[in-house]
């Protein structure tokens, strides 16, 4: 029997009492590309981080080249030629290639650094690997791809064994990550095992030599990428068979539909970054929902509209009038509202109390010098804590002091309080728990009831499809696939998301 | 009726809740109650060491002595709230005790006289604020950099040499007092009151906390950042040009090297005063306080015949002190 170059068997691994990886168990060849795929929240992260020694498993056992390994731990997994390649890139931007390469490893001579060395050594290595980059140039000077290949290349410059990927791809054009599989091709033919992680289902079947699928923390299946076609991986992936489909289909669109209703929002022939010819019409009362995998250009129509990024061309219209938004500020005139991914970063001011929170957006219709009015605005916070059900003590408390739920709610209640007719939602729900999460939708349904209309994106496609009455599917920057209520199918708006249209013939087979 | 009973309730909820954000925020302003009773001990001290030091006379002193480098602190409270630093301030009171003297003795009546000096500080705080805010430049280069360029210019104006000036008025606002109580004093209250009001109680000091806080959720919520910004450097320069006019009208001169170092003995009080350098937080009574520690420290060591040299080894002390006290805060 050939000897696996790691396999681990039945790990356990829990978070709070809750076990993300139930009993999962993995093993590959030497020189082998596997491609792990699984749902968000699966597990696959949480798997990687376990091989390389970052997270310390309940139970289960790891064994590398036939023997078992006890205790991992970062450094030890190096040792043991374990590199892993982050979601995130750290590279330093205003070092060279070479720096950053041997950046904990720079080849020295009577103690001091030896550029000529290093650059020789990171030049040899860029060589080996087939790859044109000037290894003097420095990083910020590289495009997004190369930027992800200096990082392969800065992993092999410890000759590693095994290279765990966690979503290389996903930084990167889609369509654009050519050289990246050649690199991880060359890799293998030198012995090298790769794990790869990524929702790009064409190019995980392309790339892979075999597939390995879980959900919910468990093994699902596991065999040659030659036996899978993108239907099969989505169906396994998410546990719905096709069999289930017409228990979905159990809607009408009647109560969904909006197209009735007057248009709050239309854009025609949007342009901006990689996204073109972005047209749609949001109703009033409508949530309209965008489907993306990262990098497909979701997000930069949503910042467009906010005006956080350029629009290279098309038109906006706000109630049937042009709108010319080039900032937040126009975007507020025109009575649009944010809610971002990422809170901390530009969604709240933490210092400041719930009060503030929700009222300053709506203070800057007085003018600048006027006085606050705090008993208004004391009256208009807590009957927001009231309506949307804030648990806090106080309307003067500091925003920091509640729960990731709870401030997501105030920084909607600053749209109410501003009477924002759309409202821009991206990921609103991210970095939240579970019971708070179902709050927070609850109450963007509620508010489009109201007669907002809202542009809602989540990475996770069934909340998705639960909170939003129509889907439309971005693939490469184009508008994909159009999905109203009773079209919704996971499967199919997964597939759409990978560029993949609905074959009629996979359903008869059932 | 139902509505109304709604508000009532409402209201009633406000209104319990403010007391308990009340009481909040005297244990959070513990830090504040601290500086008053170190400066209360401070005052004990020196009342014991020095027979001279707990007069009327001596405490009038030490006011006036605060008065122009606390109109400065103030202002820079608000700045770094702001999240900025302006280190221009000290070069602003040269340049605008220049173009006082230089107006009035060119024969500008007084009032255009006045006029041109906030001209002038205003044109530096728009200088300022431009760079800062529009061209998003590190404020504190922008104003290292106006720091000389402003100085240069004072001595440009007037050639070097101060020189002495005459006004009735001026001389009045100078060395004149109301009550007993020295002009300067006084305008050094109207500004702490009128700035306290205006960043506690108005939008634009609300907003000037807000950016402070988080300048990009700040834009994000519709805040008019570049102008708050530029108007927060704006109100800083007329604020130094005004403390320019006191310190002229007190030396009856326009003196293109004062103001040497007030950038950082206005930071040395508004930090030991608890706003903090990260922006978003501080208070201007903090300030105050800070201002009145250090004028004692000071005055009690000119009672107690400290040597200069020494003097200056207790401000490095403090100002290292406040700064460790500042950053184990946060």
């Amino acid at each position: 029997m050939e000897q696996s170059a790691l396999r681990i068997s039945k790990i356990i691994k829990s978070f709070d009492g809750i076990k993300a990886l139930k009993g999962l168990s993995l093993s590959f060849n030497k020189g082998e590309i596997v491609g792990l795929v699984g749902s968000n929240g699966a597990g696959k992260s949480t798997l990687l981080n376990v091989i390389w020694g970052a997270y310390a498993p309940d139970s289960g056992d790891i064994f590398i080249n036939g023997e078992q390994v006890k205790k991992i731990s970062p450094t030890k997994a190096q040792e043991l030629g374990i590199s892993i390649i982050f979601q995130h890139r750290r590279l330093m931007p205003y070092m060279t290639v070479a720096e950053n390469i041997f950046i904990d490893n720079m080849p020295k001579k009577h103690g001091i650094v030896d550029f000529k060395k290093m650059s020789k050594d990171a030049q040899d290595l860029l060589k080996m690997l087939s790859l044109d980059i000037d290894s003097s140039k420095k990083v910020e000077e590289l495009s997004a791809e190369e930027k992800q290949l200096v990082e392969i290349v800065k992993a092999c410059s410890k000759n590693p064994k095994i290279l765990l990927m966690d979503e290389p791809t996903t930084a990167l054009r889609q369509g654009d990550v050519d050289r990246l599989f050649t690199l991880m091709r060359t890799l293998k033919s030198r012995g090298c095992s790769v794990v790869f992680i990524s929702h790009r289902l064409k190019e995980v079947i392309e790339i892979s030599d075999r597939i390995s699928i879980i959900r919910d923390g468990a093994n699902v299946s596991d065999g040659p990428s030659t036996q899978y076609s993108p239907d099969r991986i989505v169906e396994e992936m998410s546990g719905i068979t096709a069999t289930d489909f017409e228990h979905q289909r159990d809607v009408t669109d009647s109560s969904f539909s909006h197209a009735g209703q007057e248009v709050l929002l239309r854009t025609e022939g949007l342009k901006v970054a990689n996204s073109q010819s972005i047209s749609f019409e949001l109703h009033k009362g409508e949530i309209l929902g965008f489907a993306g995998l990262g990098g497909s250009g979701v997000e930069d129509i949503f910042e467009s509209l906010y005006g956080l990024k350029t629009k290279q061309a098309g038109d906006i219209e706000i109630e049937n009038q042009h709108a010319t938004i080039r900032s937040p500020m126009d975007a507020i005139k025109h009575g649009l509202g944010f809610v971002s991914e990422d809170r901390q970063l530009n969604g709240e001011f933490l210092e400041l109390s719930v009060k503030d929170n929700i009222c300053i957006p709506s203070g800057q219709k007085k003018r600048l010098f006027s006085m606050i009015n705090r008993s208004e605005e004391t009256l208009a916070a807590a009957s927001y804590i009231e309506k949307l059900n804030i648990k806090t003590e106080s309307s003067q408390k500091l925003i920091k002091n509640l729960s990731g739920g709870n401030q997501q709610k105030a920084i909607i209640a600053k749209w109410l309080q501003l009477q924002s007719k759309i409202i821009i939602m991206c990921e609103p729900t991210a970095g939240i728990d579970v019971a708070a999460k179902s709050d927070v939708n609850a109450l963007i349904q509620q508010i489009a009831e109201e007669g907002k209309g809202i542009l809602y994106t989540s990475s996770y496609i069934t909340e998705l499809m639960h909170v939003s009455d129509r889907i439309i599917v971005v693939y490469q920057g184009q508008m994909f696939k159009e999905f109203s209520r009773s079209q919704y199918d996971h499967n199919q708006i997964y597939l759409a998301m990978n560029g993949i249209e609905e074959q009629s013939g996979v359903n008869d087979e059932h | 009726m139902n509505t109304s009973d709604k508000a009532i309730s409402l209201k009633q909820a406000g209104a319990s809740s403010s007391l308990v954000s009340k009481l909040i925020g005297l244990v959070s302003s513990s830090y504040l109650v601290k500086l008053t009773i170190a400066c209360m001990a401070l005052i004990a001290v020196l009342s014991f060491a020095s027979p001279y030091f707990f007069t009327f006379t001596n405490f009038k002193d030490i006011l006036l002595g605060t008065a122009v480098i606390g109109i400065i602190s103030f202002g820079m409270t608000m700045v770094l709230i702001s999240d900025g630093i302006d280190l221009s301030v000290g070069s602003v009171v040269a340049f605008c005790s220049v173009i006082l003297c230089v107006s009035l003795n060119a024969g500008f009546g007084l009032p255009m006289a006045l006029a041109l000096t906030f001209v002038g500080a205003i044109t530096v705080g728009l200088f300022n604020g431009f760079f800062v805010s529009v061209l998003n430049i590190n404020p504190f280069i922008i104003t290292l950099g106006s720091m000389s360029l402003v100085r240069g210019i004072a001595y440009i104006i007037i050639g070097g040499q101060p020189k002495p000036f005459d006004s009735d008025i001026i001389r009045f606002v100078g060395s004149g007092s109301f009550l007993g109580v020295p002009i300067p004093i006084y305008v050094m209250l109207i500004v702490l009151v009128g700035l306290s009001f205006m960043m506690k109680y108005t939008q634009f000091g609300r907003n000037v906390y807000a950016i402070g806080n988080n300048q990009e959720t700040a834009r994000l919520s519709g805040i008019n950042v570049i102008k708050t910004r530029i108007l927060v450097y704006c109100i800083m320069g007329l604020l130094a040009g005004l403390a320019g006019i006191l310190l002229a009208a007190q030396t009856y001169a326009g003196i293109p090297a004062a103001g040497n170092g007030y950038e950082l003995d206005a930071l040395t009080a508004v930090i030991l005063g608890g706003t903090s350098l990260k922006g978003g937080e501080g208070r201007l009574a903090g300030t105050l306080l800070g201002t009145l520690i250090v004028a004692l420290v000071l005055n009690g060591q000119n009672m107690l015949g400290v040597p200069y040299f020494y003097q200056l080894v207790s401000k490095g002390a403090i100002i290292i002190f406040a700064m460790t006290v500042a950053m184990k805060r946060n």
